[in-house]
């Protein structure tokens, strides 16, 4: 019996690892920072540094595979996330990348940060999130896998970097 | 004698007809509220907004019948849109998870892909009862119908290949292997080529429907999703929804000649050829791009509503 379902999921993986629903999840989240839009772009655009201003991530640990550039989030429950950088503008002052593998409950994740100077030596961050829950298959749909826990994961750690990005480049 | 009729037939004409010369419209889904945007192209301006199912996504028009096919992913049913009122006539029960959708030109009946239980749902759109129920492959997605109706082209997201179906019997006719992902699909006006576009391996597959083959692989940007041609067929506009961009192709030797920012995680694509405009549906900026296709220069931002796809062609003209 053990053997069996063993063999199904192993069965089932390739098609849970390629497939999701057919509908994406959006968060977006939005934070003015009084301090100059170069000092916050240094920060948020640091990929290899992301504990400099995420309160959730303890240490971060930057990889180049294949002419690309992945790093991996250590929490600070000590969970991990694997991300992949997909592009970086300076002059427009964005970044984009995606989550490979990790313990968020997400699937298809993609995500963009944008930072734009708002004058009065203001600056506006926005974050920007698109992406499936956790479980991919036909409904019904395991509890900590549906759209709501994905959508409170992805929520909360934005609002908390924000917030937190705020304090430190504000250097209180 | 012959020119009273000729006069009498041309008002009685002009009382049936009323919308005949009536400006182009977009049909454009909001998956965040549950509602359809009616954009009046020709002063950019929202007429309606319609409240339908839960989650819509695709959109189907016939302009003949004067009616719309909305598909509601997470409630299951289609609603279906009288355009001279722009109100929901009737919501029809289409499967678990209904996403691309197309119609017959005359709107007697419709296609829909149902993603989970993948199957394609043949729907008399009159009677709302379900003709014929055809197993494909894995997550069908996009949907076109070949000029003569003949045959109903799907693509099948998660078994990388495009099916060609006979819409008078339901046989599977071929399963073309193209791309990974293929989601959108569009056909040139004269029926001779489908393409595929291609989510993960970021390009478009070109179907030259008599053979049923690939003759030609266009690579586009990241996360391609949608795609349509212009009105003879000579340009393909795709949109990319991780690079937030739309990339305009020469159909004559399949090169990208234009590729421009637009509102970001772009889906739908629509073209009018009453205006000779794009229009892109902006999911993450909750809006329509407008691109004129002749400068392929952004003209214009339309706010629509939250998290607009409209996936399928959703301009209704020539009404």
């Amino acid at each position: 019996m053990k053997k069996t379902l063993a063999l199904l999921a192993a069965l089932l993986l390739p098609f849970a690892a390629a497939a999701h629903g057919p509908t994406p999840l959006k968060s977006v989240e939005t934070v003015t920072i009084k301090a100059p839009a170069a000092k916050v772009w240094a920060l948020v655009s640091d990929f290899g540094a992301m504990e400099k201003w995420h309160p959730a991530v303890k240490s971060t640990k930057i990889e180049q595979k294949g002419g690309e550039t992945f790093r991996t989030l250590t929490l600070q429950d000590g969970g991990t996330i694997l991300e992949r950088l997909k592009g970086k503008d300076d002059a427009d002052m964005q970044i984009k990348y995606e989550i490979v593998e990790g313990v968020v409950p997400v699937s298809g994740y993609n995500s963009k940060i944008t930072v734009k100077d708002a004058g009065n030596g203001e600056t506006k961050v926005e974050w920007f999130g698109r992406y499936y829950r956790k479980y991919v298959l036909n409904p019904p749909i395991p509890a900590g896998e549906d759209d709501e826990s994905a959508k409170k994961a992805i929520d909360g750690i934005y609002q908390s970097g924000l917030a937190n990005l705020k304090k430190v480049a504000e250097g209180k | 004698m012959s020119s009273s009729i000729l006069l009498i037939t041309f008002f009685f004409f002009s009382l049936v007809a009323p919308a005949v010369g009536a400006p182009a419209l977009a049909y454009i889904t909001n998956q965040g509220n549950d509602t359809v945007s009616v954009v009046d192209l020709e002063s950019s301006k929202i007429i309606a907004q319609i409240p339908v199912g839960t989650k819509p996504v695709g959109v189907a028009v016939s302009p003949q019948a004067r009616r719309v096919f909305i598909t509601n992913v997470e409630s299951g049913n289609v609603s279906v849109i009288d355009t001279e009122t722009n109100k929901v006539l009737t919501q029809i029960p289409a499967g678990v998870s209904p996403v691309g959708i197309t119609t017959k030109a005359d709107g007697s009946t419709f296609y829909v892909a149902d993603w989970f239980s993948n199957r394609i749902l043949v729907i008399d759109a009159i009677s709302g009862k379900q003709l014929r129920a055809i197993e494909i492959s894995k997550a069908p997605a996009g949907l076109m119908l070949s000029r003569d109706e003949k045959v109903l082209y799907v693509a099948n997201r998660d078994s990388n290949d495009v099916a060609f179906i006979d819409t008078s019997t339901g046989a599977i006719l071929s399963r073309i292997p193209v791309g990974t992902h293929p989601f959108g699909i569009a056909l040139s006006p004269d029926g001779t080529r489908l393409y595929s576009v291609n989510v993960w391996s970021n390009n478009v597959s070109v179907i030259d429907t008599a053979s049923r083959k690939v003759v030609a692989t266009i690579p586009v940007g990241d996360h391609p999703y949608c795609a349509a041609l212009n009105a003879d067929g000579s340009r393909l506009y795709v949109s990319n929804t991780q690079a937030d961009t739309l990339s305009v192709i020469d159909t004559a030797n399949f090169r990208t000649i234009a590729t421009m920012d637009v509102g970001a995680t772009p889906e739908g694509v629509g073209y009018s050829a009453e205006r000779n405009q794009v229009y892109v549906a902006s999911w993450m900026e909750n809006e329509v791009t407008v691109v004129d296709a002749a400068t392929n220069k952004v003209v214009a931002h339309i706010p629509t509503g939250k998290e607009s796809r409209a996936f399928g062609p959703f301009i209704l003209e020539n009404r």
